[in-house]
This record gives C-alpha cells, structure tokens and sequence, in this order.
C-alpha cells in the first residue's frame, strides 16, 4: 500500500485530501471516502462482547468538502445486546453529514443458520473500470482499484469488484468494515442510467446492512438503479466477498434536467 | 372499518390499545404499529412542493408498552431539494423509539423513468394466515388481515398481502404510507426459518425504502430471512401495492436461543 492516506490526521481532526474527491468536483469528497472515516470513528467506540455492526445509514446533509473536517460520535443507546451510535461530520463548524451505526448480537443459532451465497466471477478476471471525470487525483481511481464483471460505469445493471488501494488514514490498514463503507457508495454512479451531461443525479443518503463483516480486500457490488415514474431513484447494490454474499447497500437518488 | 383503533387519543397523547400488541409480550407492541404512528407524524410535517418520502429508519430501542405514549416530530436539516426529518416515541418518560425519514425530490427523468415491476398474484386468491397467536386481541390478525400467496407463516421466504382492518389512530382513515409502515415490519414473522418455539428472532430497527406511494389498502411482502453462519439475522422484503413494486424493507434481528 502507498503512503498517501486519503485523509491526513491532524489534531484530532481530519484533513480530506485530494484522493477523496469525487469525479465532478476537485473540492467535493465523493461519499464513500466520509463513510469509511465515520465507520472508523463508530468503530473506535468500545463495544460488548459479541456485538457486530449490522447497520450503517449515512444522510449526506451538504457537499462534504476537501480539507479539514471534525467529526463527533456519541452511545445514544447502550445496551448489552443492541448499540446505537451516532455520529456526524462537520466542516467550517456546519453539519456535512449525519450517521448512524447499529450494533446487534451476533446471531446465536446453533447449526442453523443460512447457506452462503456465492459470489459473481473474481475480480482476476475483470475488466479494468473506466470512469469518467474532470480532474485527477481523486478516489476512484486513484485511491480505489474497479474491475468490472458485468455491465459498465453508468451503462444500467452492473458488477463490479473494488479494492481500497490507499490508506484511509496514514499508517493503518483499513478495517473490513472501513473497506465496506468505502465501496458501498459506489451503486449509483455504477449502475446509473441517465446521462450526466443532462441530468443532476446524486445519492441523498447511503443504508448499508451488513450480514456479516468481509474478508480480504475485494468486495462486489451488485448494483440495479430503479427510477419510479411517479416516484424517486433507489439504488439497491448487494454486497460480496470473495467468499459470498455480506450485504446489502440501498441509495435514494435526487433526479432532475440539469437544463 | 372497526371503531376500534391501534391507538387511541386522550389529553394530546396516544394511548397504544391491545389492538397494537405483537407476539413475543402481551405488554409490548409489534413494530408495525409504532411504525405508522411516527410515519403519520412525519407527514404532518410541511414539506416544500414536489419532496417525496424516500426513507424512514426506525430504531426499535426499547420493547414499548400498551399505554400512553408521547411523540414527536421535527425537521433536522431543511432544503428544498432533501429534507431530512427526525421523530421519536416515549413511554413513561424514556425513549423508545427513534427515527429518521428522509424527503428527497421527486425524480424528473422524461424517458428515463423504469415502468413498474408487476406485483406478486394479489390478496383475493391468497389464503388467510394460520398465525401463531400467543394472545388475543393483536396485532395481526385483529387489526391487520393477512394473506399469503407462497410460502407460510414462520416457513421460510414468504409472499403475503396485508391490509389493516381498523384505523391506526382512532377515527382517521390511515394514509397509503401508514399502510405501508404497518405492513413493513412484517418481514421477520413470515419469513423465519427458526422454530418460534426455540428462538427468538427481534429487529431492533426497520428501514423503508419507498421508490413510490402505494395506493389501496393491500399491501404485499415478498419476504426472506437470512441468518449468516459468522454474522447476524436479517430480513428482507420487496414490497409491492396491487400495481406494482414500491419499495424494499429490511430489518436487522437479534437472533437468540430462548
């Protein structure tokens, strides 16, 4: 792994750096950079014994800026077997972006629990993703490698592995949980279907369950954009390792004409 | 529609009736009934012209008893464009649950906009549910009917349409979303693959994605549980109106041996 993080630590505050851009906006964090810091800091909060993030819900509030931002995490709930953190991001003192973290007891079922589901094709033989953008350095590709199975950037329905190939903060390994947040944010600009040239077209919020943390470096999305005649955009992406299936990644989509 | 009502009011409050009791305490509601409280709540909120409700997260804190019960409402971050809306319940003075909806603009695609996905067979073939019911009145089946076209009640992935039979609060006939509310925290009791008797399997949250406002009464989840080997309980369903898809719910479970 380089050394360039995607966010330096500083005081205890954060500076975003250049490769958590996204792809339109040289000053704009993309979402997934934000999500994988905040699910460190929820990480960092101590937990019982047994009890494992199940949920994380992110409500992007404002454009979260390149540069210094602070982030502050509280227990709203303690329980023993159910934990509810929250958690949100500030730059310039002004709320970026809200978070919520849900940790439950890992499920005691004895022998019964649920066959795995296996996983689309490898990343190994993946076709190297292609995005689109205006400037560069910025997340992906720079700080994340895409290898596409099926489908392609912003062409509908599509598949694809993606690996962190950066350090979120300088000198750690990214957690699975960090890894997971990181790339769970990329269904809507993968399987978009409306022409970014015409139309405005960005994720308000980013839920993500997860059945149970992932192993190693890759994970895969599988993601389909829906657009509701007479309703919203949602993005579902179901998540994997390359043992199975871990998850599920949900977006609400704000579509309109550019103009 | 019955006289009787999931909640009643008095003195500005809500009081939870037997009508909104769940399965696993006669003293604690089923999720579903809470859930529409606090979905009426959100939409009595003002929204600018043309936001739609996309999401609600409800956190399950706390079991909540039959009884009075305060609640309320706000807007966490207002915006013309997303409006992100904050509510909880209370009971005897401690929260017991908490949520967030969050309104986004309704999407101007033209042609790029995806025809509806068609609905499971609907609710007049189904049959009615063979519930487990460890007490009566409850929720389901006294204040919703439920019916299933695949699968059965506690017997894996399940497809069922549900339709409330008597008003959420007393004297008001409940909006499509409160129907949808009601309904969606269903997913885990159709679904499950443990025995009722050995285990219990409580979400602690629900999250509604609503691609769409249903319209009529019916409602209908197209349900899965999955309990990871190394992880955690969860249950999703696709939910549908008579038209066609209008959303996903899924629930987070606390799967414990009794």
């Amino acid at each position: 792994m380089s050394v360039q993080p995607v966010f330096e630590a500083l005081d205890g505050r954060f500076v975003a750096t250049a490769l958590a851009s996204g792809p339109w906006d040289p000053n704009a964090q993309i979402g997934g950079a934000p999500a994988a810091l905040l699910a460190r800091e929820l990480e960092r909060v101590p937990a019982p014994e047994g009890l494992v993030v199940g949920r994380l819900t992110y409500d992007f509030i404002r454009p979260a800026p390149v540069g210094p931002v602070e982030i502050r995490t509280e227990v709203t709930r303690a329980g023993r077997r159910v934990q509810l953190l929250e958690t949100v991001m500030l730059a310039g003192g002004v709320e970026v972006i809200r978070a919520r973290a849900l940790r439950v007891a890992a499920a005691d079922s004895g022998r019964a629990h649920s066959d795995e589901i296996a996983p689309p094709a490898g990343p190994q033989g993946g076709r190297t993703g292609v995005l689109p953008g205006l400037h560069r350095p910025r997340f992906a590709t720079d700080a994340v490698e895409i290898r596409f199975i099926a489908g392609a950037f912003g062409g509908g329905p599509a598949t694809a592995w993606f690996r962190l190939t950066h350090p979120l903060v300088a000198d750690e390994e990214p957690t699975p949980l960090q890894r997971l947040a990181a790339i769970s944010d990329f269904g809507a600009g993968l399987s978009g279907t409306l022409p970014r040239e015409e139309y405005v077209f960005i994720n308000a919020d980013l839920t993500v369950y997860v059945e149970r943390e992932p192993l190693g470096e890759w994970i895969c999305l599988e993601s389909e954009t829906r657009i509701a005649r007479d309703g919203i955009g949602v993005t579902e992406s179901v998540l994997y390792d390359e043992r199975g299936r871990v998850g599920r990644a949900t977006q609400a989509l704000v579509i309109a004409p550019r103009h | 529609m019955s006289t009787a009502s999931v909640f009643e009011r008095s003195d500005g409050r809500f009081v939870a009736t037997e009508l909104a009791r769940g399965p696993w305490d006669p003293n604690a509601l089923h999720g579903g009934a809470p859930a529409a409280l606090l979905m009426r709540e959100f939409e009595r909120v003002p929204a600018p012209e043309g936001l739609s409700l996309a999401r609600v997260t409800y956190e399950l804190l706390r079991p909540i008893p039959v009884g009075p019960v305060e609640i309320q409402a706000e807007v966490a971050r207002p915006g013309l464009r997303v409006q992100l809306l904050e509510g909880s319940i209370s009971a005897g003075g401690s929260e017991v649950v908490r949520a967030r909806a969050l309104r986004v603009q309704a999407a101007d695609a033209g042609d790029g906009a995806h025809a509806d996905s068609p609905p499971p067979p609907g609710p007049a073939g189904g049959r009615p549910a063979k519930l487990n019911v460890p007490h009566r009145p409850m929720f389901a089946p006294d204040a919703i009917e439920i019916r299933f076209v695949a699968g059965a009640w506690g017997g894996g992935p399940s497809t069922a349409w549900f339709r409330l039979r008597t008003p959420i609060v007393a004297g008001e006939t409940p909006s499509e979303l409160q129907r949808l509310a009601a309904a969606g925290d269903f997913g885990n009791g159709i679904s499950a693959t443990l025995s009722w008797d050995d285990y219990t399997y409580v979400n602690p949250d629900l999250t509604l994605y609503i691609e769409r406002e249903p319209t009529g009464e019916w409602i209908c989840l197209e349900s899965e549980t999955r309990i990871a080997r190394d992880g955690i309980g969860m249950s999703e369903s696709i939910l549908y109106d008579e038209r066609g898809r209008v959303g996903r719910a899924t629930q987070a479970l606390l799967v414990a041996p009794r």
